[in-house]
């Protein structure tokens, strides 16, 4: 049996890093956009987008299978070949670099639009960037010990959020779902899966996981871990105020959370909520950031890649001004392009690559 | 616009002079390319803020634009 390296990461810790990043997008953009399209049956969507993730938990188990050492970017360049496999890396390169840009916009936009409206954007911006820097160029294994500890946290306080919103949630919200629902149901797996599907980004660093056999496993527990806390989060966003309300606000999840009383003393306790979004924020900058450095190291077969954080953050910062004027154009982005692009490029390509790898006898 | 260059040199001149220091010769050319790609986005940004912004164009390209 192989020693497990020290300066690599284990394959749970690599998971979790997943499930935190997952977060910030899911708690945005799910309970809006699952409201619109399956209005009160809109709380079982996680159910249908459950069959492709457990899909891509199989084909990265499959991929690794025999690959344990190797990273996502180089099985590309071996199945697909030098060239063809970097153009298709200088695809995925561009891709997270814009996404990492929009999620440092998306960052900002939450304070500016929920607690601070009249601060300038750059602010957040700066801050949130200084911090991915200095934790970025600190290497994987302190990024996922602290990002692993955090986890533990938010999920303690998102559960205790969730029950303290029980009571004001209404069965009339959530009831009844008839079979009709179906159809809309299986429409909501663009919006879910978008964001599931960066499941696969954690294996762009796998040279850097250690127990890589362990995929299936700790994949197969996450998928129940996003599951159970997605129904959770439309239960509490569309179970208190109903699909017709919650497709027509902003951030769902912080309203849902202002309707927290506690004995009637205890009010607007929606800072707890927002001050760990800024933590599932910061990880999954931070995974974005990471995975540009490996995406950027398997293109030019380089052995080391902290020093690249720098241009990685400038370039991050910069993109948060040219991405969008306002936040109506933000979203358009993320619908029409951010979610089927991430759905290719997470879920689609690393399909093709096991059917190709396997067709070459390579994987 | 200033102050980003500013902040680029002193980011750029200090990963320089670690990767000189480990001999990384082809980290330090992949290295000082983007960091000049990210500066002239830079300046191509800053020289007009007001420009139309990135996702209106990928919008309007596909024909989303609302």
């Amino acid at each position: 049996m192989m020693l497990a390296s020290a300066d690599k990461i284990s394959a749970r810790q690599a998971i979790i890093i997943f499930l935190t990043a997952q977060c910030s997008p899911i708690i945005r953009i799910v309970p809006r956009d699952v409201s619109r399209i399956a209005g009160r049956a809109g709380w079982l969507a996680p159910l249908f987008s459950m069959l492709p993730f457990i899909c891509l938990v199989y084909i990265m188990h499959l991929l690794f299978k025999k690959q344990k050492d190797a990273s996502l970017g180089e099985l590309y360049i071996k199945v697909f070949g030098k060239v063809i496999g970097r153009v298709i890396l200088a695809f995925f390169l561009v891709w997270f670099l814009i996404l990492t840009g929009l999620y440092v916009r998306y960052f900002a936009e939450r304070f500016l639009s929920a607690l601070l409206p009249n601060t300038a954007p750059v602010f957040f911006y700066v801050t949130m960037l200084a911090t991915v820097f200095y934790a970025v160029r600190g290497g994987i294994v302190n990024l996922a010990r602290t990002v692993e500890y955090l986890f533990y946290l938010f999920t303690v306080i998102f559960v205790v959020l969730f029950v303290l919103c029980i009571p004001n949630v209404q069965s009339i919200n959530l009831l009844p779902v008839a079979q009709y629902d179906i159809i809309p149901l299986i429409k909501t797996i663009k919006p879910i899966f978008g964001i599931w599907g960066y499941f696969s980004l954690v294996f762009f660093f796998g040279d850097e996981i250690n127990d890589k056999e362990h995929i299936r496993r700790f994949g197969l527990q996450g998928a129940l871990y996003l599951l159970m806390t997605c129904v959770m989060l439309l239960i509490q966003t569309i179970g208190v105020y109903g699909h017709t309300v919650i497709q027509r606000i902003p951030l769902p999840y912080i309203v849902a959370i202002k309707s927290i009383s506690l004995l009637d003393t205890i009010e607007r306790i929606e800072s707890i909520a927002l001050a760990f979004w800024v933590f599932i924020d910061f990880t999954v900058i931070s995974l974005f950031a990471y995975v540009v450095i490996s995406v950027l190291k398997s293109i030019c077969s380089l052995t080391e890649g902290k020093n690249f954080v720098s241009p990685i953050v400038l370039f991050a910062l910069i993109f948060a001004f040219f991405l969008a004027n306002d936040r109506l154009e933000l979203g358009q982005f993320s619908e029409h392009i951010g979610l089927p692009v991430n759905i290719i490029v997470c879920f689609v390509m690393p399909a093709v690559l096991l059917v190709v790898g396997k067709l070459r006898k390579i994987i | 616009m200033f102050y980003l260059l500013l902040v680029m040199a002193g980011l750029g001149a200090y990963d320089i002079m670690q990767m000189r220091a480990k001999k990384q010769t082809k980290q330090m050319v992949v290295y000082i390319v983007f960091m000049l790609l990210v500066g002239i986005f830079g300046i191509f940004y800053f020289s007009d803020p007001d420009r139309t912004s990135f996702a209106k164009l990928v919008l309007t390209l596909i024909g989303r634009k609302e």
